[in-house]
């Protein structure tokens, strides 16, 4: 691609190549060990706020406590008590379109759904990431019953052209609903 | 150093992704929105004048058995410094981008300069490959971003001129296709046939005269 000759080197010895790929490791890794330092604080507080406005939009409560979880739906990653309004159940449910998808379930106490909020997710841009715009989401507040696309028969109108998000999402508020279920 | 050759090959004859086809993988996966493209190229043009100063300024350190681990090994660091602050500053770029940013490190245009200019030319001018040539990648997803938003959803602009961009045409207009996959394969194709279709008329027409004299 380029005009300009290649430097010659020399065949080197081991210990030699040793050494330099060391150097640059431990070089690279004092460089990802500051970048981390430094952007760490940031990231855990980007996450955090995003956690906490997840939280107060699906089920507004003063006050969110932990509850521990103790049944086998491997998909439930947290239950939060909201007060005496209900739960907050964040979920992954299995079958999204790429990556990992983690929804905020707001439940009542009497299992109707609150409200969803997507925490995170890596569904196409533009199509399963419309997941997260309120034409979709705000569909299952006031749901209760079995969250389910139309075209499985439910009520949720799915996104156009993202069926399989949208089938992910009721899947998670249907595990949400009977987690909140067994701990309250 | 050739600042204006090196201009024109990393936009026009050596463009990463219509000439030397590198680095498909996010173009098509992440062309959808005009948001992703322009960060997307950023994040690459960045990685790519870092990664090439480092492994230019290091080139004669680095043996040449073990100068594809090195270069690896330099291009995750930035990769992920690049995605750390991605993270903590632009979270929804990062979010929006999510897995692209990290396989940045497996992007062969990174790999490609770093084996092809870097290791042997000097540190000036892998800064200037670095920076043109990832203008290059940036002006294709832009291009790509354009054309896919506009025919898969009618919009232009998703994220940049606000977070529903700019409506032109009616939703029920738009081709869906064009937002998934396939239509990432079909803009690309079509824009690497213009492309090489005006890079070739000048030879044609002179082969042409050639022939008529």
């Amino acid at each position: 691609m380029s005009e300009t000759t290649a430097v010659k080197k020399n065949d080197s010895g081991m210990a030699k190549l040793t050494i330099t790929l060391f150097a640059i490791c431990a070089a690279c890794a004092l460089v990802l060990g500051l970048a981390n330092m430094l952007t760490g604080p940031a990231i855990a507080a980007n996450q955090k706020a995003k956690t906490d406005a997840a939280m107060a939009a699906v089920l507004p409560a003063d006050s969110y406590d932990p509850v521990e979880y103790t049944g086998d739906d491997a998909t439930i990653k947290s239950i939060n008590k909201a007060g005496d309004a209900g739960y907050v159940v964040e979920v992954a449910p299995p079958g999204s379109f790429s990556g990992t998808l983690t929804i905020m379930v707001g439940v009542a106490n009497d299992g109707t759904v609150t409200g969803v909020e997507i925490t995170k997710t890596a569904e196409t841009s533009g199509l399963g990431a419309n997941a997260g715009k309120p034409q979709f989401k705000d569909q299952f507040a006031g749901l209760t019953g079995t969250a389910a696309v139309t075209k499985d028969g439910g009520t949720i109108n799915a996104i156009t052209g993202a069926t399989i998000t949208s089938r992910a999402v009721c899947a998670g508020v249907n595990s949400a609903v009977a987690a909140a279920a067994s701990v309250g | 150093m050739n600042v204006k050759k090196q201009f024109m090959d990393g936009l026009i004859h050596q463009n990463p992704v219509t000439v030397q086809l590198l680095g498909m993988c996010s173009v098509l996966a992440i062309t959808t929105t005009l948001f992703n493209g322009i960060g997307m190229g950023l994040s690459v043009l960045v990685i790519l004048t870092l990664s090439n100063i480092f492994i230019s300024a290091l080139r004669k350190v680095i043996p040449n058995k073990i100068r594809i681990a090195c270069f690896i090994v330099v291009i995750a660091t930035f990769v992920t410094v690049v995605d750390l602050a991605l993270q903590a500053y632009l979270p929804d770029l990062a979010e929006s981008l999510g897995l692209f940013i990290p396989l940045i490190v497996v992007n062969c245009i990174i790999l490609g300069r770093a084996e092809g200019f870097c290791y042997k030319n000097g540190v000036a001018a892998s800064a200037v490959d670095g920076v043109f040539q990832g203008l290059g990648y940036t002006v294709v997803l832009i291009v790509m971003c354009v054309i896919r938003e506009f025919l898969g959803g009618g919009t232009f602009g998703t994220g940049v001129l606000g977070p529903d961009g700019v409506r032109i045409l009616p939703s029920h207009f738009a081709a869906l296709g064009m937002a998934l996959p396939v239509g990432g394969f079909l803009t690309l194709a079509v824009i690497i046939a213009v492309m090489q279709y005006f890079l070739n008329k000048p030879k044609k027409a002179e082969k042409k005269e050639e022939v008529a004299k």
